[in-house]
């Protein structure tokens, strides 16, 4: 199998010579395989390069997210609007080479890892400067707009994002076997509490510690597009804030990792104007539900046998976690109401 | 069931073995696995203790007495699980309906908080402590 897409890579990229010298599985993909290849390449446009990343699909896929062709022509919208995102290089959609489609990009350089990220302390002279370019490619990536016909698939843009990701929320706990009242009950307060709709830009939807690498205390490439689509910029904004995504750096508000004004900054910097930051709290609760509800999703892929696997079944255990977070984070926005 | 140790006994053994001599010599990917399995373990070691006493599943239900009656949850069956399932869907219908628009974080956000926490005691009680979230998250 190495051969054959040593030689398909070769043809896509004019190379005359391009050989495989060595691949490996890397971690932390359960619903991609993502590996690493180590090549000998002469002439062509990667003339030289020693390492790429290939990415396919694993054995299980999970429904709401898009296949490997989309999130190759997500990745270069995101490059092409200046974004720091691993190269993407060539896509082979047919499944004729390797029985699947895949797309290999550049590797970035350094570590994902959220535990190591949130709290090696090599990383605290950075931190400034790590939340303020986080800003600054939210806000690069905020930048496309629709319509957009090379992301065709992703449908219309929705006329009012909160409204459309609420019904999708109803529609996730519908298809649960058990009922889960503390998720309802902040879908309800998310539905009485919506805030007048801003026109739809690409968000990225999992942009959060874990999905994007840093090396030397910079960002190195954002990472996993799946769950990409049209959607109100505050969901971006909300998901990477949430307490659920902090890994328990909770002080440091911006993801686990810097502060939310560095945030902030980053984004106004290279947006030129402020979102209206006063609504973060309602999608910090929203990116709570929904990270709850996935993880239930997730978690009863085990519990009706469909896979087979404790972090699955650990991940559906999670969700009480955002349950009473959900509990708290609401009553606290209601107090504060009150006494303003 | 019929001979020392039981099943918690068993399990509790097993989890102690597995964290003083396997755990520590896995690193990388298997020390992540070798995590969530004594993640697994150590709720069900709780899981078997709150079926001997009933004290959470009846903290539940006391709360739902507490907004719906005593004996509209007396109604609800006889068993306490089914009986907690049978609430949970009433509770969740009623509210996607609106009937707690006017008083969200009243009553029923107190039965939903001992609901959530009765949960935690199990699955992960340092969120109680600590606010905690559970490690390891994936990646």
């Amino acid at each position: 199998m190495q051969g054959a897409v040593a030689e398909w890579l070769r043809a896509q990229t004019g190379a005359e010579k391009l050989d495989i010298t060595g691949a490996k599985l890397l971690s932390g993909g359960a619903i991609q395989e993502n590996w690493r290849l180590d090549l000998d390449v002469r002439g062509g446009h990667l003339d030289g390069l020693e390492q790429v990343v290939l990415r396919t699909d694993a054995a299980s896929g999970v429904d709401e997210s898009h296949g490997r062709v989309e999130e190759f022509r997500l990745l270069s919208a995101g490059f092409e609007a200046g974004m720091t995102v691993p190269e993407p290089l060539a896509l082979e959609p047919t499944g004729s080479v390797i029985g699947k489609p895949y797309y290999v990009m550049r590797k970035a350089a350094g570590t994902a890892n959220p535990r190591l990220l949130t709290r090696d302390t090599v990383l605290d002279p950075h931190r400034t400067d790590l939340a303020r370019q986080i800003g600054r490619e939210m806000a690069r990536l905020h930048r496309i707009r629709p319509p957009c016909p090379d992301l065709d698939f992703l449908g219309d843009a929705p006329a009012n994002p909160a409204a459309r990701r609420i019904s999708e929320l109803y529609g996730f706990l519908d298809s649960l076997p058990n009922a889960y009242p503390a998720l309802e009950w902040g879908l309800r307060w998310l539905e009485l509490n919506r805030p007048l709709p801003s026109p739809a830009v690409l968000c990225h939807r999992d942009f959060r510690t874990g999905n994007y690498m840093v090396s030397d205390g910079a960002l190195t490439g954002v990472l996993d597009w799946e769950f990409a689509g049209w959607s109100d910029p505050l969901e971006d904004i909300g998901w990477f804030c949430a307490r659920c995504w902090r890994f328990g750096s909770d002080e440091r508000e911006a993801g686990g990792i810097g502060s939310r004004s560095d945030l902030y900054a980053g984004y106004e910097e290279e947006a030129g104007s402020p979102l209206d930051w006063s609504l973060v709290p309602y999608w910090e609760v929203l990116a709570t539900v929904r990270w709850g509800a996935i993880a239930l999703l997730q978690g009863e892929r085990h519990n009706s046998g469909a896979e087979r696997s404790i972090e699955l079944a650990l991940t559906g255990r999670k969700a009480a976690e955002m349950e009473l977070d959900i509990l708290q984070q609401i009553a606290g926005i209601e107090r504060t109401r009150a006494n303003v | 069931m019929f001979e020392a140790p039981g099943r918690k006994a068993l399990v509790e053994t097993a989890l102690a073995a597995f964290q003083e001599d396997i755990l520590p010599a896995l690193d990388g990917d298997r020390k992540y696995l070798g995590l969530m399995i004594a993640s697994a373990l150590s709720t069900a070691v709780r899981e078997l203790e709150a079926d001997a006493d009933r004290d959470g599943i009846q903290r539940v239900l006391d709360g739902f007495a507490g907004l719906y009656g005593e004996d509209n949850v007396e109604r609800a069956g006889h068993d306490a699980e089914a009986k907690l399932d049978i609430l949970s869907r009433d509770l969740t219908r009623e509210l996607r309906e609106g009937l707690y628009d006017n008083s969200l974080t009243g009553p029923v956000h107190t039965l939903l908080t001992v609901l959530a926490e009765e949960k935690l005691k199990l699955s992960n009680p340092k969120f109680l402590a600590a606010r905690e979230y559970s490690q390891p998250t994936p990646n």
